[in-house]
C-alpha cells in the first residue's frame, strides 16, 4: 500500500478494509501501547486498551477530519478515554481482581528501532518532564491524578480532604504555569 | 473571569474536564458561545493538555499484540453475525447530538479569530467519552478444567465473565485469574456457545501474574449464549480449538452489581 495520510487510511478502514487497519496498527499502535502502559502500569491492561482502542478504529462511525487537528492528538485523546474506562472499571471491581496485583512487566524498555522517530519523541518527553518539574508538588498530583489516572475533580477533593473549588483553582494554576514554560521551551529549542 | 466564582464561567473546568451532567454541560455550551474568556480558557486548556501525553516513555510494543488485535477485529465481525439484536442498544442520536453541538460551538469559536496554534477541536475530548461504568453484572462463573493437567501449579485457578454496562456502550469482559502463563505463542482463546455453536471471541495472553483480561465490546446487543469455554491455544490463529480447555462456565448468576 502507498504512503497514505491517516485520514485516508480511516475513509478505508470505513470500507471494511483490513489492511488499512493493518498499517495504523503498524504507525501507531506502540504510542498507544506506551500511553496506555502510562496509564495502567502494567502489560495485561495495556494490551486491553490496544485491542480496544483499534476495535474502535475498526467500527466507529465517527470520521475523523484532518482540518480539525492532527490524528496523533485525535487517537491520543481516544486512547486515554479508554485507558481511564478500564482503570475505573478495575477500581469499581477491585473486589474481584486489584490492579495493585498486576505488576509491571520489567521486560519493557524503551526501543531501539525507529531511532529517529523515537529521538524526537524523547525530546518531546524531556520538554515536558522539564515544565513538569517547574510545578509544585501538589500542582504535579493533581495533573497525575486527573490526566493519568482519571479521578474526577471532586474525587480528588475527597481524597486531600478539600474543597473542590481548591482543586480547580491549583489545577487551573498548573496549566497556566506548564503553557508558561513549554513556549520558554519551545523558543529554546 | 474576575467573577469566575459566582458565574456561570465556574463550570469551564469540569466541562473540559467531561464532568458534570448532560444539562449542566449544555447550560455551558451556550454560555462558552457568548464568553471570551472562557473561550480564552479553553484555548489554554488544549494547548497544555495535549502535550501531557508527551510525558509516556515509548516501549517496546509486545511482538504478537498485532495477532490479537486483528485476531479480536476478526471475532467482532463473526460475532455480529450472531448477535441477539435485542441487547440495550446506545442511543446514538444523542451523541450525534451532542456531537455536533459541540461542533457548532467550534465553528464559532474558529470564526472569532483568536485561535491560536494548531489546536484539537472541543468536540473530540468527548470522542470516546470516559466514564465510571453503572454496573457490573457477572454472567458466568469460569471453574478451571484441572484435569487437563495444567493447573498443577495452579490450584486456585478460576475465572469470571462479566457485563459491563455503562451509558454509552456495554461490554462482555473475561477475566482469568492464576493460571499458567502463555509462552512460544500460545494465547488463550474465548469462545461463547449457543445451541452447540462455538463463536471466537477473541485471544488474549497472560503474563507472570497469571492474570489474563479479554474485553468485547458489545455494539451489536449481547450475543445469546448458553455457555463460555476458554482454550489454550498454540497461536492466536485457532478457528476451532486446538488446545485444551482451560475453563468452563459453571452457573449462571443473574445477581450481582460489583
Amino acid at each position: 500500500m502507498p504512503n497514505l495520510s491517516d485520514g485516508e487510511l480511516i475513509r478505508q478502514v470505513r470500507d471494511g478494509r483490513k489492511d488499512a487497519i493493518e498499517q495504523l496498527y503498524d504507525r501507531h499502535a506502540r504510542i498507544v501501547y506506551s500511553f496506555a502502559f502510562r496509564v495502567c502500569g502494567n502489560e495485561t491492561m495495556a494490551r486491553e486498551v490496544v485491542q480496544l482502542v483499534f476495535l474502535r478504529l475498526w467500527t466507529t462511525k465517527a470520521e475523523f477530519d484532518s482540518g480539525k487537528g492532527a490524528f496523533s492528538s485525535w487517537l491520543i485523546t481516544m486512547t486515554r478515554n479508554i485507558s481511564i474506562d478500564v482503570l475505573r472499571r478495575e477500581r469499581r471491581h477491585q473486589s474481584m481482581v486489584s490492579i495493585d496485583q498486576l505488576e509491571d512487566n520489567p521486560g519493557n524498555s524503551v526501543s531501539d528501532d525507529d531511532p529517529e522517530s523515537i529521538l524526537m519523541r524523547n525530546d518531546r518527553q524531556e520538554v515536558i518532564a522539564t515544565a513538569s518539574r517547574r510545578l509544585s508538588p501538589p500542582q504535579q498530583r493533581v495533573i497525575e491524578l486527573l490526566y493519568w489516572k482519571g479521578y474526577t475533580l471532586q474525587e480528588i477533593a475527597k481524597m486531600g480532604g478539600e474543597p473542590v473549588g481548591t482543586v480547580k483553582n491549583r489545577l487551573h494554576q498548573a496549566l497556566k504555569t506548564l503553557r508558561r514554560h513549554l513556549q520558554g521551551l519551545r523558543g529554546e529549542l | 473571569m474576575n467573577d469566575r466564582e459566582t458565574s456561570p464561567c465556574e463550570g469551564l473546568i469540569e466541562y473540559l474536564t467531561g464532568e458534570g451532567s448532560d444539562m449542566e454541560r449544555k447550560r455551558f455550551e451556550k454560555h462558552l458561545v457568548a464568553c471570551s474568556s472562557c473561550q480564552e480558557e479553553a484555548v489554554l486548556w488544549h494547548q497544555v493538555w495535549d502535550r501531557l501525553a508527551d510525558d509516556a516513555e515509548i516501549i517496546e510494543l509486545p511482538t504478537d499484540l498485532k495477532d490479537d488485535v486483528m485476531g479480536s477485529i476478526v471475532a467482532r465481525e463473526s460475532l455480529s453475525s450472531v448477535a441477539a439484536g435485542k441487547g440495550p442498544r446506545k442511543p446514538r442520536f444523542r451523541n450525534v447530538k451532542k456531537r455536533a453541538m459541540g461542533i457548532a460551538i467550534l465553528l464559532i469559536v474558529f470564526l472569532s479569530g483568536w485561535l491560536l496554534g494548531n489546536l484539537q477541536p472541543l468536540s473530540t475530548m468527548k470522542e470516546s467519552s470516559a466514564q465510571t461504568p453503572d454496573s457490573i453484572e457477572t454472567l458466568f462463573h469460569l471453574s478451571a478444567v484441572k484435569s487437563n493437567g495444567k493447573f498443577e501449579d495452579s490450584p486456585r485457578a478460576y475465572g469470571v465473565a462479566c457485563l459491563v454496562r455503562s451509558k454509552d456502550q456495554d461490554q462482555l469482559v473475561i477475566y482469568v485469574f492464576g493460571t499458567p502463563q502463555t509462552k512460544d505463542g500460545e494465547a488463550y482463546q474465548v469462545w461463547l456457545l449457543k445451541d452447540g455453536q462455538r463463536t471466537s471471541a477473541g485471544t488474549f495472553t497472560v503474563g507472570e501474574s497469571g492474570i489474563g483480561i479479554m474485553t468485547l465490546p458489545l455494539q451489536e446487543g449481547i450475543p445469546e449464549m448458553d455457555a463460555v469455554g476458554v482454550t489454550l491455544e498454540p497461536d492466536n490463529q485457532s478457528t476451532s480449538p486446538r488446545g485444551p480447555k482451560m475453563f468452563g462456565s459453571s452457573k449462571q448468576d443473574t445477581t450481582g452489581d460489583a
